[in-house]
């Protein structure tokens, strides 16, 4: 009896899991940074490059702009896993949504500029379509780095903004004192509450109405946490604009 | 009557202590939800429509002879701007209205795009690319618009047929089901045209 109870758990069980798989296709890979690489395409001093000029550019001008780097689609549409893992990475401020997501796929060789509704004017289907034009030959000559970089220039350029990929994280210990102390307190218990009460696909199926902000406010911290900065979405929003291209 | 007043404090005593979660909150909530993504749908098809005089200015100084398919394009924009529907007039019949009207407008377009492969020099414009590039993302708008619209009615639809919130949809709010997009669109839906070259 209580094997066959066993038995009948470990099929629902896996019957669920085979379901889950199949309805989500690809999975979209954790944020954890400005750059995610999941294949390491980009040299080291070039990904770091990337990723303080992108910081930067937040803390600025408040502008999110976020690059995925993925092996394969595996037979998934471009766009469709494009607004998926914007739908869950949440990328921009809520009400805001100055975002983007620079994808790249590289077995496809397909790339897409995904535009979150708040940059939309500025950066509208047709310049992507035109930076990404100026990406290809990059791409073509396995120049990803400047590649990437020039696209994200231009994609700055397009909202009148400027990026500095001299490669200088801001200096870590400027800001010192008891202030910083409590700074650090409280996104070490952000950080910490978020390990625990993980937002997004914690939900699992039941959480199928994905727009709703899980969390209100901006979700990422400043470089002042040492090591532990945790990047993330805030609740932007992204309609499907923008372009997609191969190389 | 009696009976239905006992019903409802019983259900109204349930409701306090669950407050969430018997629908009070939620169905209104989802029905918002089902209001923005439907206008959501409708701005990114009036994007589209609005995009095709240009692209038919464009075309006729190439291929001022492809009479037929171009007017095609233009009728078909024209009742398919002329079907407009709120989401609380969305029964399955203005649905499929709806539907048929701007399915008639994509299959014109993939029409149109089609003729377009006789004609290089329409091919290389400047212009004629630019626009074609908007309306490749304005296809793409259309189906995140539709999808987040699917998503929508189903979180509705689960609100006022599932119970607990069931209940209080059919004793106080009287919500019906709303139609999805249609199935025997899907094909239609599935192989919208691909404005790709």
């Amino acid at each position: 009896m209580l094997k066959h109870f066993k038995n009948f758990l470990l099929l629902t069980f896996l019957i669920f899991s085979l379901t889950e798989k199949l309805a989500w296709g690809l999975d979209v890979p954790t944020l954890t940074g400005p750059v995610v690489d999941e294949i390491s395409l980009l040299s080291p001093q070039g990904k770091k490059a990337i990723e303080s000029a992108l910081l930067n550019l937040n803390s600025k001008d408040g502008i999110q702009f976020q690059v995925l780097i993925i092996e394969t689609l595996n037979d998934e549409s471009l766009e469709g896993f494009s607004i998926k893992v914007v739908d869950e990475w949440k990328l921009g401020k809520k009400g805001e949504d100055k975002a983007a997501l620079f994808l790249i796929s590289l077995q496809d060789k397909k790339m897409r500029i995904e535009v979150g509704r708040g940059l939309e004017g500025t950066l509208t289907d047709l310049t992507t379509r035109r930076i990404l034009n100026e990406v290809k030959p990059f791409f073509k000559n396995q120049d990803y780095d400047n590649g990437i970089a020039l696209g994200l220039t231009l994609m700055a350029k397009a909202d009148g903004k400027e990026l500095d990929f001299s490669g200088q994280l801001k200096p870590r210990h400027h800001r010192t004192g008891s202030s910083s102390l409590v700074l650090f307190a409280i996104f070490g218990l952000i950080f910490f509450l978020q390990m625990f009460f993980p937002s997004g696909r914690s939900g699992g199926r039941g959480g199928g109405f994905s727009r709703g902000p899980y969390y209100g406010g901006s979700g990422w911290s400043g470089g002042s946490s040492g090591g532990g900065s945790s990047w993330g979405g805030g609740g932007g929003g992204f309609s499907g604009g923008g372009s997609s291209s191969n190389w | 009557m009696k009976y239905q007043s006992t019903l409802l404090s019983i259900f109204l005593l349930i409701c306090l202590t669950f407050l969430t979660s018997c629908g009070m909150q939620s169905i209104p909530t989802a029905l918002n939800q089902v209001d923005a993504d439907w206008a959501e749908v409708q701005n990114q098809y009036k994007r589209r429509a609005d995009l095709i005089p240009n692209l038919v200015e464009v075309v006729k100084g190439y291929a001022a002879h492809e009479k037929e398919t171009l007017t095609g394009v233009i009728e078909a924009r024209a009742k398919a701007t002329a079907v407009n529907f709120t989401a609380d007039q969305l029964n399955e019949a203005n649905m499929k209205k709806f539907q048929e009207a701007q399915g008639g407008l994509s299959s014109a377009l993939s029409r149109l795009m089609v003729t377009v492969e006789k004609y290089p020099d329409l091919k290389a414009n400047e212009n004629f690319r630019d626009l074609q590039g908007q309306l490749e993302g304005t296809e793409n708008r259309i189906t995140v618009a539709r999808n987040r619209y699917i998503e929508a009615i189903k979180n509705f639809n689960n609100l006022v047929t599932v119970p607990p919130t069931s209940f209080y949809n059919s004793l106080f709010l009287k919500h019906e089901k709303k139609p999805q997009f249609a199935v025997e669109n899907l094909q239609e839906v599935q192989s919208a045209p691909k404005v790709k070259f």
